[in-house]
């Protein structure tokens, strides 16, 4: 019998941003602010205590191979899927990919070498001048990110059949969105089958948010575990072909971070920490 | 599946064109092509001449000679004139064809990858492709790509993060070929990125010598006076070196 591997794609709120470690800082700023040696720890706590970890141990998973990302867009989380991946040979495992999918609208080109993520809220000017073509034409402007989304989809949907892997996809933002996602696109891969945004719903209650810095709306440790419940029910509910016996401990790898082909990131970016999780 | 060169755009009917055209066009050259030396003759660019050389395109291009050099029944064209490696990609998803709607038949997906300068997204519902200057979108994004000092510049544009893009692009037709027992062969349109793609992606499926052949004062017969492409002996051309690599 394979071993069961579990490699998660998505942004901040796969990366586990939020899980601070409120003794180990100095200050409570946004961890980008942070000094580095203080970034490195807190950026190790996410890692350890966002929802990947948690899901794989619920799913009796062995290991969990978590390449989430602050800041990544959809089109960015596949680029780092096929540099990272597309050549790796997992055949000796069972592989899930549980997909949060981020907000559409990012969009990412290479830089430097290296994936470089555009969200609405840099005010990047390559980025303003797209916004600004999509917003003049007569149709609803998210269609056009959603039909790049779905592009991007449909990618991981073909290497998941090319290699023999089972996928979900659930969304990181509002329902409503995610509806109009699976109106232009029909998938056996959502995870549920009406939709559902369970993240969102999470957020909404505003019980769980990490307020670091004051006001930001990522999850605390609790908050995640709460998650990693509901994505686990709902697994079991929809597609229990994926459960297998809660373990103990897994391993845990974070490897969210981009291939830095001329080493112009801060080298937290480039650690691939390798642990177990209890 | 490509740009312009693999429409077959170049291989012109000359019956179909206007006496006016055809004889501004005796001063042009390849060199100094009609479409491109003049806006003036962009007047004669219109969808009706290009209508009417549509089938010249199409039983002209590679993709028709390089069908007949391997005995192949059937051909899906999907080249489209100044289309990007990623719109291409986009477009290919966009009809299903991932999905394999072909599995009664033996597969060959030939690829004569675009200039890696390209980009796409969609707007107002459909694929927008975007040239070199073409748009302001491209022209930001090439502010954004030309902020650090690169030693990979061609005419003033870094080639090596567009041939990532373009090596992205290259790895998902791979992968849906893979998946569907399809065979996979793609060419560069120039040496420009050729050297790059290598540097970071060592496929066999990607053939990184130039088939086209140089535009200079020997295989000036090879391309079109009308608009600088290949013509009909050019694509006849392209076609012989692909067929030459594909048996290889």
């Amino acid at each position: 019998m394979k071993k069961k591997l579990l490699i998660t794609m998505g942004c901040s709120y796969t990366e586990g941003v939020g899980c601070y470690d409120v003794d180990k800082m100095s200050k409570s700023v946004h961890y980008g602010f942070l000094p580095r040696e203080e970034e490195i720890i807190q950026r190790k706590n996410f890692h350890k205590l966002g929802w990947p970890n948690r899901l794989g141990k619920k799913l009796g998973y062995d290991k969990v191979i978590n390449l989430g990302l602050g800041g990544s867009s959809t089109s960015g989380q596949v680029k780092q899927f096929f540099e990272k991946h597309v050549d790796r040979d997992l055949s000796e495992w069972d592989v899930l990919i549980v997909w949060l999918l981020s907000e559409p609208s990012r969009i990412s080109f290479y830089k430097n070498g290296c994936i470089e993520n555009f969200c609405p809220s840099d005010s990047n000017t390559m980025y303003v001048e797209y916004l600004k073509w999509i917003n003049q034409t007569n149709y609803d402007p998210d269609v056009d990110l959603l039909l790049e989304n779905i592009f991007h989809i449909k990618i991981i949907e073909q290497l998941c059949e090319s290699r023999g892997y089972s996928l979900l996809l659930t969304p990181a933002y509002e329902p409503e969105l995610f509806i109009k996602i699976q109106s232009l696109h029909k998938s056996k891969y959502y995870l549920n089958k009406t939709p559902k945004s369970l993240l969102h719903s999470l957020m909404k209650s505003g019980n769980y948010k990490c307020n670091i810095p004051k006001g930001d709306g990522h999850l605390t440790p609790d908050g995640y575990e709460i998650f990693a419940s509901d994505l686990y029910n709902e697994i079991k509910l929809n597609h229990p072909h994926l459960v297998s016996t809660p373990k103990n401990k897994i391993i845990w790898q974070w490897d969210g971070a981009p291939i830095d082909r001329y080493g112009k990131f801060p080298m937290i970016l480039n650690q691939i920490h390798t642990d177990i999780f209890k | 599946m490509g740009c312009s060169h693999t429409e077959g755009y170049g291989c012109w009917d000359e019956t179909t064109f206007s006496d006016e055209m055809l004889l501004k066009l005796k001063k042009h050259t390849p060199i100094n092509p009609f479409f491109g030396s003049d806006n003036s003759n962009i007047k004669f660019h219109t969808n009706e001449l290009i209508s009417k050389n549509k089938n010249n395109f199409k039983t002209k291009g590679w993709p028709a000679n390089l069908a007949k050099l391997m005995g192949t029944a059937d051909i899906l064209n999907l080249g489209k004139g100044a289309s990007s490696n990623s719109g291409q990609t986009k477009e290919f998803f966009k009809r299903n064809l991932h999905k394999n709607p072909y599995a009664e038949y033996d597969v060959t997906l030939v690829w004569l990858m675009t200039e890696p300068f390209r980009i796409s997204f969609y707007v107002n519902r459909k694929i927008e492709n975007y040239m070199i200057d073409s748009h302001p979108i491209w022209k930001e994004y090439f502010k954004e790509i030309i902020s650090h000092h690169s030693k990979d510049m061609f005419n003033g544009i870094p080639v090596e993060d567009p041939t990532l893009e373009s090596i992205f692009y290259f790895n998902i037709m791979e992968t849906v070929c893979i998946k569907n027992n399809w065979k996979f062969h793609a060419f560069p349109l120039t040496n420009v990125f050729s050297k790059y793609f290598r540097k970071h992606e060592s496929s066999d499926n990607f053939h990184e010598n130039c088939v086209m052949p140089l535009l200079d004062d020997n295989n000036l017969k090879l391309y079109s006076h009308v608009c600088g492409h290949l013509n009909e002996m050019g694509y006849q051309q392209v076609a012989k070196s692909m067929y030459s690599v594909i048996k290889s």
